[in-house]
């Protein structure tokens, strides 16, 4: 979902490991399209769980953002996940995360407008 | 051996009117199976059953008459282990173990032992699938006296996962992602343990809650 220059992508639960790479896919291509975009925030509010490859798909996608120039921010990190994230001794440290939707908008220091604005790529 | 209904009728007869414990017993599905043969689940299912039904009239339901409940159901024993068994040999199988281990997992343990155990076998299981094709999943979960705890086992006949990265001891940091993700899984449950030569391997997990 797109808003100005900002990617929103929901991750939903149970996500089979090839449905993980397909959505990974899916947003390197759009990343790589449309060069307006500067931000992208990930929301795994769903996930109950995040084990070592779910973790890795995510910091991946942050770096495939980063690599087409846009910022990538986590949010909605629960807290038994975030607990068994470090418990697991996965580093994640390299990607931003956030709390709210706001402060990641916050943080990715972008005004929201909406699609009809968006510049024309 | 008596059956739920009877069992119900014990520990729930002195404490509502004859019409509402007909009300309850209505409402209970499978009444004419044997109480004490009956697993974890399948007991705590049944007092939450009769618990919310309680509730709808009011009644008094405390800790001891749960107490009283369950020891009828199971007969005074232990309640028999409720045991899942599954075959991993795709990712669709990876999900439906975890929602699997959800159902057992949510009304025993604490959330975060709950994303614990989910996530040790989630490992493992995408382990099994990704090295050795397809492994076998047995999931246990217990009633002990002091709390429960669930049991993991995950075999294959897979090539075996090699001697360096067996070498896990606490300082030791695993290169590849299978080491990694082994130790990790460790530092999540309670029990660990790998048996692995080329053609077979064997892992077991546990994870214990504390009496609620």
């Amino acid at each position: 979902m797109k808003l100005g220059t900002c990617l929103f992508v929901s991750v939903p639960n149970e996500l089979q490991d090839s449905q993980a790479r397909a959505l990974q896919e899916a947003l390197s291509q759009r990343l790589s399209r449309e060069s307006a975009i500067r931000g992208l925030v990930i929301d795994v509010s769903a996930l109950g769980m995040v084990d070592s490859f779910a973790a890795k798909i995510l910091g991946e996608t942050a770096n495939i953002a980063t690599s087409f120039g846009a910022h990538a921010v986590l949010v909605g990190i629960r807290p038994g996940v975030a607990i068994t994230l470090v418990e697991l001794g996965i580093d994640l440290n390299h990607v931003d995360t956030a709390l709210t939707l706001e402060d990641a908008l916050k943080k990715l220091k972008l005004k929201v407008v909406t699609d009809d604005e968006a510049p024309r790529s | 051996m008596p059956t739920i209904q009877q069992a119900v009728e014990t520990a729930v007869g002195p404490l509502v009117t004859p019409l509402v414990l007909k009300s309850i017993l209505n409402t209970l599905q499978d009444a004419t199976q044997e109480a004490g043969s009956l697993d974890v689940l399948r007991v705590q299912m049944l007092v939450d059953q009769v618990a919310s039904g309680l509730k709808v009239f009011n009644a008094k339901f405390d800790d001891v008459s749960l107490r009283k409940l369950k020891a009828q159901l199971s007969m005074g024993a232990l309640p028999a282990p409720a045991t899942t068994k599954l075959t991993i040999s795709s990712d669709a199988d990876v999900v439906i173990a975890l929602r699997q281990c959800q159902v057992m997992t949510r009304r025993f343990f604490t959330a975060t032992d709950v994303v614990r155990i989910n996530t040790a076998v989630s490992e493992l299981a995408r382990n099994a699938h990704m090295y050795a094709g397809h492994g076998d999943l047995t999931l246990t979960l217990s009633e002990h006296l002091v709390g429960y705890s669930m049991a993991i086992v995950i075999s294959d006949e897979g090539p075996g996962i090699p001697a360096h990265v067996l070498e896990m001891t606490g300082k030791y940091v695993s290169k590849t992602g299978l080491g990694r993700g082994l130790i990790g899984t460790r530092a999540l449950l309670d029990e660990f343990n790998i048996e692995s030569q080329p053609g077979r391997t064997v892992i077991r997990g546990l994870k214990r809650s504390r009496h609620q």
